[in-house]
This record gives C-alpha cells, sequence and structure tokens, in this order.
C-alpha cells in the first residue's frame, strides 16, 4: 500500500478529478465543436500528432482544421501530478488515454495520447499534447 | 461455424458432454440408416422432453443401437436383429416407423440438430449423404474447412507427452494434433480431420489414468487455431499468388484459394477466411502490389470482412471487387471497407432486399462511387461539389523535437532502460527513477480489434484504468499509484518478465526544457513463457517525464499503458532481433558513460567490509548479502532499503538467513 505524504495525496485526488473531467470534455469537443479547442491549448502549446508536430495554438488548430470529422471512443485513463520541483509550484498534470478514433467514418483505430496541463487562473489549459496511432 | 451447434451439458463431475453422447454408437454399430434415425429421435425426444410416447418408443431403438455398437462395423446377421425386433430399422420401407418418428424428427432434424449432424458426423460421409438425401435433407459435402478444438480438462496433470503417448496408442486413425498447448490446467490442441474428432470424442471416459480418474475428451467445431505462418509457407503462398495477378489489368484473382491447386500440391491448404492467412495475403499486397485495381475473393467462406479491411490501407487503389459466393452476414460488413472507393462490386445478395432500389441504395451509401452492382450497370449519382477533408496527415516516424543532442539522450536512456528492463532483475533500474517519482500502469483490450483477444488477467490487480475504476473502488485509485523509488522498482519486479521488439520503438518526444524533458516510447513486447500462461505480443505505450540529473536524466513520471497487438503488428514484430532501436540513426553513444548514475571503482577491501556490515545489519548470509550489494551497485543504503522492501513482502527465502 502507497501512501504518500500529504501534499502528494491532495494533488493525487486533484489529477484524478481534472483528468476524468477532462478526457469527457476534450474528445466531445473534438468531434462535435473543435473550433472551441482553442479555448483548452495554451499559446504556446505543442502537439506531436502521429510525429507531425505543431508548435502554437494557431498552429495547432489549423492541423487540427484540416482533419476529417471524427469520432473518439476512449476506452483507458490515467492521470498523474507532477512534482513541485518540476513543474515550480504551479499545478501540472499528465493525463494518459488509449482509446479508438474512426476518421470520416472510415476505419476504426486504436490510439494513445498523453497531455500535460497546467492551471493558469484557474483553468486548465494544455501545455503539450502527443497522439500516436496503434501500427 | 460454431459451438452453438452443440448442446452442452454438465455432468456430476463437472465435466462436459453434448447432447449428442451417443455418437459412437452409430459410427461403430451396424451402420444401418435406420438406426440412425432412432436413434436420433431418442435424443431429441430426451432433449426437448416431447412426452412419453416419443421417448419410450426411441428408448427402443436405443437398445437396438446399443448391442449394434459391440458388434463391430460389420454388417449385422439377420438373426440378431430377428431375435431383438429391431429389423424394422433396417428398412425404410417400413411405413410404420417412419410414420411414428416423421412428425417429431422433422422439425428438429430441420433445426439444430440437422446442423449438428453435419459438422459432427465422423467421415463415413458418402453413406451418410445417401441417407441425407434419401431423407430429404440438405447435404454439405464441402467439409474441409472444419476445425476441431480438443480440450483435456486437467490435462496437464497428465503431461503433455503421456496424453499425446495415450492418444496414438489408442487412436486407430492418424493423429495429428495442432497447436497443443495448456490453458491453465486443461490440455487443448486442434485436429482437422473429422475422422480423427470423432475417434477422439469416441475414446472420451474411456480410458483410466494413472491417478484414478477417466480421461474426459472435449470436442468442439472452431475457427482455425492460430498457428503463425512460417516464411517458407509465406513464400510459397507469394508464388501462387504472383500466379494469380494480372499485371496488366492489375488484377488478382484469389477466388477458392482454398482448393488451390499449386498450393494443395504442396499439402498447404491456405483459407483466407483465417486471420492469418488474410494478414499474410494482405502484407504481400501491400509489400508487391500496393497498386492493385481489381480484387476477387469469391468463393472462400468469408463471413465477416474484419480482417479484409486492413488491405483498404495497403491497396487503397482498388476499385473493383468480387465478393460473390462467400458467406457474409450482412450489408453492414461492407462498413469495414468503405475505405475503398468501389466502382465495380459483386455481393449477390439482391434476395436479401425487398427490392433492387434498396439494395442499390444500401451498397451506394457505402460506396457512393458505384456503377455497376452485381454485373448490372446502375446509374451514377447526383453530387456535391464540396468535400470535407478525407485524407488523415502522413503517419510519420519518432519525433525528437528537430534536436540531435535531445535524440542521442533519449535513445541512449531508452536502450539502457529497456535493456535492464528486460533482464531477469529489474532492480537495477532504481537510480532510473527520481525520489518522489510516480508510477502506475493500464491494461485495455484493444477497442479495434472485434475478434477475441489474449487475456489481460496478470494485470488486473495493477491496473489503474480510472475508467473502469470508476465503478469501483475508489480508494484503488490512490493505492495503485506507486509513489518513491522503492515501491516503484518493488511494483516493476512483480510485472511478468518481457522481451521488448527495439525495433518497433517510436518516442515521440513532447515537452524539451533545461528542466524537464517529457516523451513517449510505444512498441512491442512479448511476455516470457510461464508455466501458467502462454506469451503473447502485446503493444505498450510509455510517456515518460524526466528531469536532468547528473550526466543523464531520472524519471518523475512514468505511466505504462498495455494494449493487445493487432494480427499485422504480431506479425510484423521480433522479425529483426537486432538490440538497437531504429528510431534513430544515432545509433552508438560512447556505452562508458550510463545514463544511470553509478558509484563504481570500490576496492575489493571496501567491498568485503561492505558485505560483512551489511550480513550484520541484515541477518543474511554472506552469499546473500553480497547478492544484494552487487544488485544495488554496491550501494548500501539503496541495497538496505531493497531488503527492508523485499522482506515486508516476504520475498526473500528464508534460506538466505541460514549461515
Amino acid at each position: 500500500m502507497t501512501t504518500f505524504p500529504e501534499g502528494v495525496a491532495t494533488k493525487v485526488d486533484i489529477a484524478v478529478q481534472a483528468g476524468e473531467e477532462f478526457y469527457n470534455l476534450y474528445y466531445e469537443t473534438f468531434d462535435k465543436k473543435r473550433h472551441l479547442l482553442a479555448k483548452l491549448y495554451m499559446d504556446t502549446a505543442k502537439l506531436v500528432w502521429n510525429g507531425n508536430p505543431a508548435d502554437g495554438k494557431e498552429a495547432i488548430l489549423k492541423f487540427f482544421e484540416n482533419l476529417p470529422s471524427s469520432e473518439h471512443k476512449i476506452d483507458s485513463l490515467d492521470c498523474h501530478p507532477l512534482i513541485d520541483q518540476v513543474s515550480g509550484g504551479q499545478m501540472t498534470i499528465m493525463v494518459k488515454t488509449y482509446g479508438t478514433v474512426e476518421f470520416s467514418k472510415n476505419k476504426k483505430r486504436s490510439f494513445q495520447q498523453t497531455f500535460m496541463l497546467t492551471s493558469q487562473n484557474n483553468k486548465w489549459m494544455i501545455v503539450s499534447d502527443c497522439m500516436r496511432f496503434q501500427e | 461455424m460454431n459451438s452453438d451447434n452443440f448442446s452442452v451439458t454438465a455432468g456430476r463431475d463437472g465435466s462436459r458432454r453434448f447432447a449428442s453422447e451417443h455418437d459412437d454408437r452409430w459410427v461403430r454399430g451396424g451402420g444401418r440408416s435406420f438406426e440412425r434415425g432412432g436413434w436420433r429421435s431418442r435424443n431429441n425426444f430426451g432433449k426437448f422432453n416431447k412426452g412419453f410416447y416419443g421417448r419410450g418408443k426411441a428408448r427402443g431403438r436405443g437398445r437396438g443401437n446399443f448391442r449394434g455398437g459391440f458388434q463391430g462395423p460389420g454388417p449385422r446377421s439377420s438373426s440378431h436383429q430377428d431375435e431383438d425386433g429391431d429389423t424394422s430399422m433396417d428398412g425404410k420401407e417400413q411405413p410404420g416407423a417412419q410414420n411414428r418418428f416423421s412428425p417429431y424428427t422433422r422439425p428438429n432434424r430441420r433445426g439444430r440438430i440437422d446442423r449438428r449432424f453435419d459438422q459432427n458426423r465422423p467421415s463415413a460421409s458418402d453413406e451418410r449423404s445417401g441417407l441425407f438425401q434419401r431423407l430429404g435433407l440438405p447435404v454439405n459435402t464441402n467439409r474441409d474447412h472444419s476445425w476441431f478444438r480438443i480440450m483435456i480438462p486437467y490435462g496437464k496433470k497428465s503431461g503433455k507427452d503421456d496424453l499425446l503417448k495415450i492418444f496414438q496408442t489408442n487412436l486407430d486413425v492418424p493423429f495429428n494434433p495442432i497447436d497443443f498447448h495448456f490453458e491453465q490446467m486443461k490440455a487443448v490442441f486442434y485436429v482437422q480431420d473429422k475422422t480423427c474428432a470423432d475417434a477422439l470424442y469416441a475414446l472420451s471416459r474411456k480410458i483410466t489414468l494413472a491417478n484414478g480418474y477417466k480421461l474426459v475428451i472435449i470436442v468442439v467445431p472452431s475457427s482455425p487455431p492460430y498457428i503463425p505462418i512460417t516464411d517458407e509457407d509465406i513464400d510459397k503462398l507469394k508464388l501462387c499468388m504472383s500466379k494469380r495477378y494480372d499485371p496488366a489489368s492489375k488484377t488478382l484473382n484469389l477466388s477458392n484459394l482454398y482448393n488451390d491447386a499449386d498450393l494443395q500440391a504442396q499439402n498447404l491448404r491456405m483459407a483466407l477466411c483465417s486471420r492469418q492467412v488474410m494478414a499474410s495475403v494482405i502484407k504481400i499486397i501491400g509489400d508487391n502490389i500496393p497498386e492493385l485495381v481489381a480484387l476477387d475473393v469469391s468463393d472462400n467462406n468469408l463471413s465477416s470482412l474484419d480482417h479484409l479491411a486492413a488491405l483498404t490501407e495497403k491497396a487503397p487503389c482498388v476499385t473493383k471487387l468480387n465478393l460473390g459466393k462467400n458467406k457474409l452476414r450482412n450489408v453492414e460488413e461492407l462498413d469495414k471497407i468503405k475505405g475503398w472507393a468501389l466502382e465495380l462490386l459483386i455481393l449477390e445478395f439482391s434476395d436479401r432486399f425487398k427490392d433492387q432500389l434498396s439494395y442499390i441504395s444500401a451498397v451506394r451509401q457505402r460506396f457512393p462511387k458505384i456503377l455497376k452492382l452485381d454485373g448490372h450497370d446502375i446509374p451514377p449519382p447526383i453530387t456535391f461539389d464540396i468535400e470535407s477533408p478525407t485524407e488523415l496527415p502522413q503517419i510519420k516516424g519518432s519525433f525528437f523535437a528537430g534536436s540531435t543532442e535531445v535524440q542521442a539522450l533519449i535513445v541512449k536512456f531508452v536502450k539502457d532502460y529497456f535493456t535492464v528492463y528486460d533482464s531477469d532483475n529489474r532492480q537495477g533500474l532504481l537510480d532510473a527513477y527520481h525520489e518522489q517519482a510516480m508510477f502506475s500502469m493500464s491494461a485495455c483490450y484493444n477497442g479495434a480489434i472485434e475478434f477475441r483477444q489474449p487475456s489481460l488477467k496478470m494485470y488486473t490487480e495493477e491496473n489503474r484504468n480510472l475508467i473502469q475504476l470508476n465503478k469501483k473502488d475508489l480508494s484503488q485509485k490512490n493505492k495503485l499509484l506507486k509513489y518513491g523509488r522503492i515501491p516503484i522498482i518493488s511494483k516493476l519486479c512483480t510485472l511478468p518478465q518481457t522481451t521488448h521488439d527495439t525495433n518497433s520503438f517510436i518516442v515521440d518526444v513532447s515537452h524539451v526544457s533545461s528542466s524537464l524533458l517529457s516523451f513517449t516510447v510505444c512498441g512491442m513486447f512479448k511476455e516470457a513463457e510461464k508455466r501458467d500462461h502462454r506469451s503473447f505480443i502485446r503493444w505498450f505505450t510509455r510517456s515518460f517525464l524526466t528531469v536532468p540529473y547528473g550526466q543523464g536524466m531520472v524519471i518523475t513520471n512514468d505511466m505504462l499503458t498495455i494494449i493487445n497487438a493487432s494480427t499485422e503488428q504480431a506479425q510484423k514484430s521480433f522479425k529483426h532481433p537486432a538490440p538497437t532501436p531504429n528510431s534513430s540513426p544515432v545509433q552508438e553513444v560512447s556505452p562508458a558513460t550510463s545514463s544511470f548514475e553509478t558509484p563504481t571503482g570500490l576496492s575489493q577491501e571496501q567491498k568485503q567490509k561492505m558485505i560483512l556490515s551489511f550480513v550484520n545489519d541484515s541477518g543474511m548470509n554472506t552469499e546473500c548479502s553480497q547478492r544484494c550489494l552487487e544488485q544495488n551497485d554496491w550501494n548500501y543504503e539503496k541495497a538496505g532499503l531493497m531488503f527492508l522492501e523485499l522482506k515486508k513482502q516476504n520475498k526473500i527465502p528464508p534460506e538466505a538467513f541460514l549461515k
């Protein structure tokens, strides 16, 4: 049985809660109102999509615009908080998902995605987003 | 074909038997047609409980058969038949018997019994076909595709060699077990021969084992077993396919591949409906003729397009497809190959639709560009000029944020990490983790695969999949997150032994700064074969967050996800067992600078002192103390922590304390 120091336990709780909310919100927005994703990415956010990089919110949004319509289904979720030494005291979490996605109702592909989210003015913002198909 | 056709009941001893348990009797018995009728009626009545009248009658027949069973396969002497009054069974010209049975037996035969019969009966097929034809039943003479899964409950107790010996000595038919393995206590193998399957079935409960139990043999029809196709067979298949390919029209004809004369001549049977065969075919097409335009897969017993679907990516230009003479379940199967912009399709589904219009519309819904269906021209559709994006960006290899420095660092780290991870002692990873590091793992079935997948049972306990945990115990969320070096290492040590295919590794760097490096490694691995489970190839993805430390870096967050591999992935992986990741052209970083900090250069004397003091502190003997220190690179504190942790978990054998 792992016991956390007190500060860590709170952070783990926050991370789990945020992650659970995030994955629902993110994929629903992606599938149904993709343009609103702008509100989730930091201006300096970074995306790596199957090895294709996009640097900054604008580039990321443009990249998403050119993707066919999508339908995600998430099967697995895990979240960690970052330790203070890394995050510099600013609450930051990692969220890892696994699921399937169908682009333009074509073939179902399985994929994994890892996000780093940080809190800015009490809002979670995506710092980095890394997605890869299982193939 | 599937086991639904059987009705299985559990016996008192927990074993299973099939309703058709009198199988052997009529096989070995007189073999006269009406006996079977009588036997079958008996079972039908018994099963459906149709009333006393029928059952009583049938029982009489059963008795007759029973005798027949002991008389061997020759024709019976008429005196016996007379004596028992059973001559009526012999002749279909006995109108009375036929009348009595027909109202009850007919409907049942038409339904499940008939199918069961057809699949499970042994090979005296000519005679039987005659019988079936006489009775007006459909005769399916195409039995070549039948596989049978043979299961021996508690077969493990006897062991493979003993079991095979028993079968070889007791079977008088050719016995060729395929893919023999154990599933927990059960021995499992496959045979592709009805005669053999039936002979095995007849043997059930006939043999007493050394431990006094009867040998129970369960036989079920099954889909073909998972047997990896050898490279040699693939070459033969390739040759066969090249003969069937016309480069001028870019047409590949795979019609009725199973009965291909060339393959048969080499004693090879390739059923395209099998997942492995289809995967091999797809790979050959993808590697050699991705420009394919027309494909004929008619007459291949396909019931689904699950496996063919992968070809839509390997050969995206296919516009003509022949799916005729297959057994496709429904028109929805076409959804799986929507990736092809088909113009010509042979499906032969018109009788499944109320009219031609709805048939065309169902096909056009999947293939808007369709021009010809089952050989008939259909008018072109009217379309709009705006199209939303349908093309995905190209999928690229590893991404190292454009920095060769980062690349070198990570490649070295990954190489070091997985070398230790795949060794038989993962304790060496202690130095790879930060004091306050966190680790968790989740395992999940592959959502893109629709067929049966290998079990993930061995990961259930550690699975921190928050989607599944939500429904269960909330406190698990904290328990399954490992915090601190020792808990992490002891957790890693309990995960199954692995071998990673470093050639399959893909690394994506998502964040680089002077204080932080975050990256994800994806790739294939297989578990070591263990006594109670088989080794499977799976896909993993591992997200690391690291901070600089000394010359290298240490992990602060490690998130592992394990997913079952797709057929294609499993086939591709472990082909080139070179131990260097192909993810990078930067191959050789000086091996002298390990990314894990390790104190070295202790003299023998210092080591001896350390061992003595460890013996005093731990209470273990010299030998074990030395090993513990060695495994922890002579870091006294680390060795001590490891010792305490293992002791807490009761993992130190008592002999370690014998001095």
